[in-house]
């Protein structure tokens, strides 16, 4: 059976004000596609769009892998709540531009699969005990300080697009 | 009487207030770097910023961890509180409160806690046998890496 690392749990990013959902739906996918997450397909597991009195309200859930190595997984989730959303006319350089305004809430979500898709056999496998104890010792650390960086960086790229304080 | 938790500052936090002129990118960055040079695991579990009418309001809560041995591991919460954030160049006028918490939790791979008589005898370890090294060793040190992270907020603040 495979077994869950977790490395960040739920890491909230919040933000009221203006923003283009399109445009940050678009650069997270592509942040995920870039450092090796996928499938392109199938990794959103839920859209839902709602329309309320005080705007539209969207949820999207997305669960990205990297499969680091045949034993080892590397997954993001991330959950988007947008609520109140709403069209507003902005004026910038004296022009003015449609855009949204509403909030949004992130969560995020970062983990390591061992023995995925039972590759090593069960957990009382002696592979997979031998696997775990000697061989996989060494490496186990890289994958979370990788995993812990990945997910760092993409709660930062949203930050970034939100131009929110970042690291 | 020592807990599994243990509170190293009070329930409420220390709390540090600036309302002024600061430069919050540097305070913000090297109060993070202060985890990664000390071996704390980081994150930052919540961040939330509003654009409101008199400037922006923002909300970021951090925790940071750090295994001591194998029993005791460090807990650090800071949250952050602004208001009024407008940028200025390269520096920020605000109104900023900082709360720092600290604790040390004990048995956090929770080896004692299967049934009651696992409980008590953890009880008995930590109020009698190793309460010494609790007060003597763990709270100084735990005392001091909040005191490093206040020295770094006050020298951004003053």
């Amino acid at each position: 059976m495979s077994e869950k690392l977790v490395i960040g749990k739920e890491l909230k990013v919040k933000y009221n004000g203006i923003f283009d959902l399109p445009d940050l739906y678009r650069k997270m996918k592509f942040w995920l596609e870039w450092n090796g997450y996928g499938p392109e397909k199938g990794m959103e597991k839920q859209y839902t769009e709602r329309i309320k009195p005080n705007g539209k309200q969207i949820e999207i859930k997305w669960v990205a892998t990297d499969e680091a190595s045949s034993y080892v997984h590397k997954v993001l989730e991330v959950t988007f709540l947008v609520i109140g959303l709403e069209s507003i006319e902005i004026e910038k350089e004296g022009k003015k531009i449609k855009t949204k305004k509403g909030d949004v809430e992130m969560r995020f979500t970062g983990y390591l699969v061992l023995n995925a898709g039972n590759a090593m056999g069960d957990d009382l496998s002696y592979k997979n005990w031998i696997y775990k104890k000697f061989i996989l010792k060494r490496n186990i650390e890289t994958y979370k300080i990788d995993m812990y960086d990945d997910l760092t960086d993409f709660q930062d790229e949203a930050k970034g697009y939100l131009t929110m304080q970042q690291f | 009487m020592i807990k599994k938790v243990y509170k190293v500052l009070p329930g409420t936090g220390i709390r540090i207030k600036k309302a002024g002129i600061f430069d919050f990118d540097g305070l913000y960055k090297d109060m993070k770097s202060w985890f990664i040079e000390h071996e704390y695991l980081f994150h930052e579990k919540e961040h939330t910023e509003k654009d409101l009418s008199h400037g922006r309001e923002i909300l970021m809560k951090w925790y940071a961890e750090r295994e001591i041995d194998d029993y005791a591991k460090f807990r650090i919460d800071i949250f952050f509180f602004v208001e009024k954030f407008t940028r200025l160049d390269k520096k920020a006028k605000a109104e900023l409160k900082i709360t720092y918490f600290a604790s040390v939790e004990l048995d956090y791979k929770n080896n004692w806690q299967k049934n009651p008589l696992y409980k008590f005898l953890f009880f008995i370890y930590n109020n009698y046998i190793i309460k010494g090294r609790i007060l003597t060793n763990y709270e100084p040190k735990l005392k001091n890496d909040i005191d490093d992270l206040r020295e770094i907020a006050k020298g951004y603040l003053e």
